[in-house]
């Protein structure tokens, strides 16, 4: 009972029924791709769907979480849902005045370590659980799809600038990240995320899109 | 005979590629790029459509979806228009309302009965008596209506999309692909759209013979496609114009939400009809129409034609009529002095007969009234009148109309633009237009080509100048030159024949005098009696004219009628794309996928989906039911209970925020303890309820009921603002999964995956504890929801189907099953535990509802304290009582809402009703007067069938009251 258990992504069944080759991120399985990684290497460029949700994740909320996070090495971002890319992996986002939201890499563990060293509280900062499906949508017609989800002119809108909208009917957190072809990140509660994944799949089919593994897009 | 022309430059038919298609159970060929109402005239097929009243014959009128003579269906789309559906191959169509066929139809007849089918008629025959109205009724819905809809078919799922630009240019005619280029080029970001499939407006068509409109077109859209900043759609409709300029874009198959911040419409014009006898023939075209036919899919519209006219655009229709190799056997000129101009010239060079001053005054039908046989011109008097005497016959089988035209303005319309009638065009144009709204080209009464584009140029750097572009000057705006191009009247009825109007209602002029003369002198009034303009076509050929023919009835100016107002959308649009995919968003638990493998029927809980009950093959849901609740009672059960609201509360301020939000204490609640809360509104009503549990002195952690979390989270944060407290709120409802264990064994069970002590000493009821659970960091919250030993167990999303499936299979050997909402609803009803929601409505107080004993004493404050401080000092309404029956048979027993009746008055009604539970009996929650509330009372209850039966107030709970079960 001492050895945490596999987690598993919102739509891991779904991912599953396509065949995905497995590989783990902190002990929860991530697709890395589909059996045609060159292909899904293409996809990535002109359209293509990806489940991340196995990457780990912490929320901070509370005065000091700023000054904990930096005191840890975090560069954080000084905006208001300004995003920032870690090192060696990972992104940092601010979301609120004093709430902060992180996301790991493919190894997870520098999130891990920083959960475990936060525990529930410290001081007047609080954990927040965060259990969010991370969906991204990357490619040349990947515009095309957020223009039929989400009514948020993305044509203007920075990169790394975190973006709070409805995407075919639900509350999302979005992140247009920076790049050869445009890629949005789509952060979604993991209850809604079975359907959102549904509704973006099906859209990316009708546009000539795959669902990709990781490797194509990480 | 093929009615095709020899190839001309713009055609937009691919010859190398002919398409098979049927109509009308015939075969028939024509190419790709032909829409269905050329490819049919170029079979020579002059029957395209009958009438909605009359049923009579109808063809090609405007080629440009200004009417609906040519709709059809296709066995699974219907009301499909000819002018604009191209034809595809295999396509199987068919005229719609028409019975047995278009040919025969047996619904022409109905024209014989005409002269007492006046405009209103059924307004004043169908009223009386009353009785026969639902046969009136049925036999009008036979016979009214176009297309059929066939309720099999399968709605496609159409996408909708959004779209942002700085500046939407409406039409891509010279005007608007002007304005659009003059616009982009100071760095607008620019969309054009057009309804038709190519760009250009009238330079596609309107030829005049010669061929430098189609270099001018093509230098035009050169530059468009050098500019990166300009994007052009073509075969999208700017479907209806909305606030802030938020307008529809339409395509076949899909809408586009545009969000603009500036509109220039560019949308020109539509050619108008005249009036004269038996002008709705098929063979009566616009000249529009026949030039369409000539140059976009190289038709010839007629062999022998005359062309009545009124201006300079009559004489290009004329010189490319000719250029077609049609016989113009003669030109009506409704002008006294003709067309003084190089055109004219032109024309009478060509030796065609022209007859000034002269009208059309009745096409002449051929045998079988389905085709022309030839025009009677006769010579206009002084006052514009035709002179009978004068009549000539012109043996022909065509009439080109072209007296005029009516602005597209509906864009500018709805946008709040005014227009006024100008008589330098004898049209409509816009005066004053709102802010970021503007107009360029003919639908400002704009038509030469040059002053098209200049107007277009100009309307261009004012939309860039708008949108915040150093412009220093801008050029006025182009007026038009030279005589009008639209005829003031049109109108020269033929005494003895129908003179139509609107072709979409079989309005003919007759109608537009007997309404007036029964008071309708009002241009909306008008419209509403006839329905002139309300056909599918609205109005767009119709209203002018009505709107002449009213003026002149009332001996007033037009501008003194005014016109009707313009509503979207501009051309119907199908509801497939209305609706659009469908966004309905739906939440899932982890555990979703187990329980659909478990064999769960799902219902939907507000935005939810949760297992109702799991299905077994051969038994019946009140049975599983029963039996899922049985097994709690008996054994052991599990529920997914993950859709409860979970929200943490934090900060200094905790306490008092819940002490405030709450009706309860907190204050000296111990860590690791729950309480029942319950919260109220302003009024004292009951707006949610659910456990806090203390996790640490200023950390809580509470749950709300499924469906009320999003909202009473938002209502939190309100008061937090309000109330300016330290407290920090996180709902982690969907960030957790949450199961509940119940039944006599379930502390062996959870021990068998905890290390935590479950002992009553160490782990007493109302308590949490948080550890691990099958190795997952987790929160035990030791409750009875159900009446029966419990643990709701809360995890990470990620890890709630591990922990359902290790308590599933640690479970087997006590007999473990999963029971859904509907057992647990009856679990708890036995126990009389309320749902809010359920047994509270809008109006509940904790008073009525027997939760009192939730109002914490000497507090300070509470949301709803005050009122429920003045509601306990009166006497109560009603109260919340357990009622039982005395036939327990399942089919005499109530459903939920039905009322209590007392003599013959409303005393109260049920919340919640159980027809089988596992005490063995019927039982149930009602709201009764309180007078009836005392234990034993005797009620009466109203069953859906109006029957009574007869139920019991008893105490509650019904399942063991002194709690032995939870120890």
């Amino acid at each position: 009972m001492t050895t945490r258990p596999a987690g598993r992504s919102p739509v891991h069944q779904a991912i599953a029924a396509l065949g995905a080759h497995w590989g783990e991120v902190a002990g929860t399985p991530l697709a890395l791709d589909f059996g045609s990684p060159e292909a899904e290497a293409r996809s990535a460029r002109t359209l293509g769907l990806c489940d991340l949700s196995a990457l780990r994740k912490l929320g901070l909320k509370g005065h000091g979480a700023a000054d904990w996070l930096t005191a840890q090495g975090l560069e954080i971002p000084g905006d208001t849902f300004g995003a920032q890319e870690q090192k060696p992996e990972g992104i940092a986002v601010r979301i609120g005045e004093d709430e902060y939201f992180l996301e790991s890499g493919l190894s997870g563990q520098p999130v891990v370590a920083l959960s475990d060293r936060f525990g529930p509280a410290q001081g007047k900062t609080y954990r927040v659980e965060r259990q969010d499906a991370t969906f991204v949508l990357t490619g040349s017609s990947a515009l095309r799809v957020m223009t039929q989800v989400c009514g948020v002119d993305f044509r203007e809108c920075p990169t790394w600038r975190l973006v709070y909208s409805r995407v075919a009917g639900v509350s999302a957190a979005l992140l247009p990240t920076s790049g050869q072809v445009p890629r949005y990140r789509i952060w979604v509660d993991p209850t809604a995320a079975p359907y959102l994944w549904g509704q973006l799949f099906q859209i990316c089919r009708e546009l000539g899109g795959q669902v990709v593994g990781a490797t194509a897009v990480c | 005979m093929n009615w095709r022309l020899p190839p001309n430059d713009g055609e937009c038919i691919d010859r190398a590629r002919p398409i098979a298609f049927w109509f009308e159970g015939r075969r028939l060929q024509g190419y790709a790029g032909d829409v269905l109402s050329s490819a049919l005239w170029a079979n020579g097929v002059r029957l395209l459509g009958r009438s909605f009243k009359y049923h009579r014959p109808r063809g090609i009128y405007s080629l440009a979806n200004h009417d609906v003579n040519v709709l059809v269906e296709d066995g699974s789309r219907t009301n499909l228009r000819g002018d604009v559906m191209p034809i595809a191959e295999g396509m199987n169509l068919r005229a719609v309302n028409t019975v047995d066929g278009l040919e025969r139809d047996w619904l022409r007849f109905t024209e014989v009965f005409s002269a007492f089918l006046p405009v209103g008629f059924y307004y004043k025959a169908f009223h009386s008596p009353r009785w026969l109205f639902p046969f009136y009724e049925r036999q009008m819905r036979k016979v009214a209506g176009l297309g059929k809809i066939d309720p099999r078919n399968v709605t496609e799922a159409t996408p909708k999309d959004y779209a942002f630009c700085d500046l939407l240019v409406v039409g891509a005619g010279p005007a608007g692909l002007s304005a659009a280029v003059a616009a982009a080029e100071q760095g607008v970001r620019v969309l054009v759209v057009d309804e038709d499939p190519r760009p250009g407006g009238s330079l596609t068509w309107q030829r005049g013979a010669e061929s430098g409109a189609g270099t001018r077109l093509q230098k035009l859209l050169d530059r468009v496609a050098s500019l990166d900043t300009l994007e052009l759609r073509t075969s999208t409709q700017a479907a209806g114009w909305y606030a802030d300029h938020w307008i529809a874009l339409v395509t076949d198959t899909r809408l586009t939400k545009l969000r603009a911040k500036a509109t220039l419409s560019a949308s020109g014009c539509m050619e108008q009809p005249a009036v004269f006898g038996q002008n709705d023939l098929p063979g009566v075209l616009l000249g529009s129409a026949a030039q369409r036919l000539i140059r976009l899919y190289a038709v010839k519209p007629f062999e022998r034609c005359v062309v009545l006219a009124s201006g300079s655009d009559a004489y290009r229709v004329v010189l490319d009529l000719l250029d077609a190799g049609v016989d113009v056997a003669a030109v009506a000129d409704l002008r006294a002095e003709g067309e003084v101009s190089e055109l004219g010239d032109r024309v009478v060079t060509a030796g065609v007969p022209v007859h000034r001053g002269h009208t059309v005054h009745e096409a002449v039908p051929a045998r079988g009234k389905r085709s022309v046989a030839g025009a009677v011109l006769c010579r206009l008097d002084d006052r514009g009148a035709p002179l009978p005497s004068t009549a000539v016959t012109v043996a022909c089988d065509g009439v080109a109309v072209s007296v005029g035209w009516a602005p597209c303005g509906e864009l500018l319309y709805q946008a709040g633009g005014r227009f006024s009638y100008s008589e330098t065009v004898e049209q409509f144009i816009p005066g004053r237009l709102p802010e970021g709204v503007f107009a360029a080209g003919r639908v400002r009464g704009v038509f030469e080509l040059e002053d098209q584009i200049a107007d277009g140029h100009r309307a261009g750097l004012e939309a860039a100048r708008y949108l915040g572009r150093q412009i220093e000057t801008v050029p006025d705006p182009v007026v038009h030159r030279g005589p009008p191009r639209s005829h003031p009247y049109p109108i020269h009825a033929h005494p003895g024949k129908k003179n139509f109007i609107d072709l979409d209602e079989d309005l003919h002029l007759a109608d537009f005098v007997n309404a007036h003369q029964e008071g309708y002198d009002n241009i909306e009034l008008l419209k509403r009696y006839t329905t002139v303009g309300m056909g599918p076509s609205q109005g767009k050929l119709a209203n002018m004219n009505a709107v002449r023919v009213l003026a002149r009835l009332n001996r007033r100016s037009i501008n003194e009628t005014g016109t009707t107002t313009s509503r979207p959308f501009r051309h119907p649009v199908a509801l497939r794309v209305l609706a659009g995919r469908r966004f309905h968003p739906l939440r899932t638990t982890p555990q979703h996928d187990w329980h659909s493998a478990a064999g769960a029927e799902f219902i939907h809980a507000g935005s939810w989906l949760r297992p109702e009950y799991y299905r077994v093959s051969g038994r019946g849901r009140e049975e599983l039911i029963l039996d899922e609740a049985m097994n709690v009672r008996q054994q052991l059960g599990l529920i997914d209970v993950g859709t409860l609201g979970k929200i943490h509360v934090t900060g200094p301020d905790a306490v008092p925020f819940l002490e405030r939000l709450y009706t309860g204490r907190f204050a000296k609640q111990p860590v690791g303890r729950l309480r029942y809360g319950l919260a109220c509104d302003e009024s004292g009503v009951i707006i949610e309820d659910g456990v806090i549990a203390r996790l640490a002195e200023d950390r809580f952690y509470l749950t709300t009921t499924s469906t009320g979390a999003d909202g009473f989270y938002s209502e939190m944060q309100r008061w937090a603002i309000l109330w300016g407290m330290d407290v920090t709120l996180i709902n982690s409802t969907g960030q957790l999964a949450a199961m509940n264990l119940a039944g006599a064994r379930c502390r062996e069970l959870l021990g068998s995956l905890t290390e935590v002590d479950l002992s009553s000493q160490a782990f007493p009821y109302v308590c949490v504890r948080e550890g691990l659970v099958a190795a997952v960091p987790a929160m035990i919250l030791r409750v009875g929801f159900v009446g029966e030993l419990g643990y709701e167990v809360h995890v990470p999303a990620q890890y709630g189907l591990h922990v359902w499936t290790s308590l599933m299979e640690a479970g087997r050997t006590f007999g473990i099953r999963p029971f859904g909402v509907e057992a647990q609803r009856l679990l708890r009803l036995e126990k009389g535990h309320i749902i809010v929601g359920q047994d509270t409505d809008a109006l509940a107080t904790p008073y009525e509802a027997n939760t009192a004993w939730a109002i914490g004493k000497k507090k300070p404050f509470f949301v709803g304290q005050r009122s429920l401080s003045i509601l306990k000092r009166q006497e109560l309404s009603r109260s919340l009582v357990g009622i039982e029956f005395r036939n327990p048979e399942v089919q005499f027993l109530p459903e939920e809402c039905n009322l209590i009746i007392d003599g013959t008055e409303i005393a109260g009604r049920v919340t919640s009703i159980a027809k089988r539970s596992t005490l063995g009996r019927p039982l149930g929650l009602a709201y009764v007067r309180p007078d009836l509330a005392t234990e034993g009372t005797r009620l009466r209850v109203r069953l859906d069938s109006d029957d009574l039966v007869e139920a019991r107030v008893t105490s509650v709970p019904f399942y063991d009251p002194e709690n032995r079960r939870q120890t």
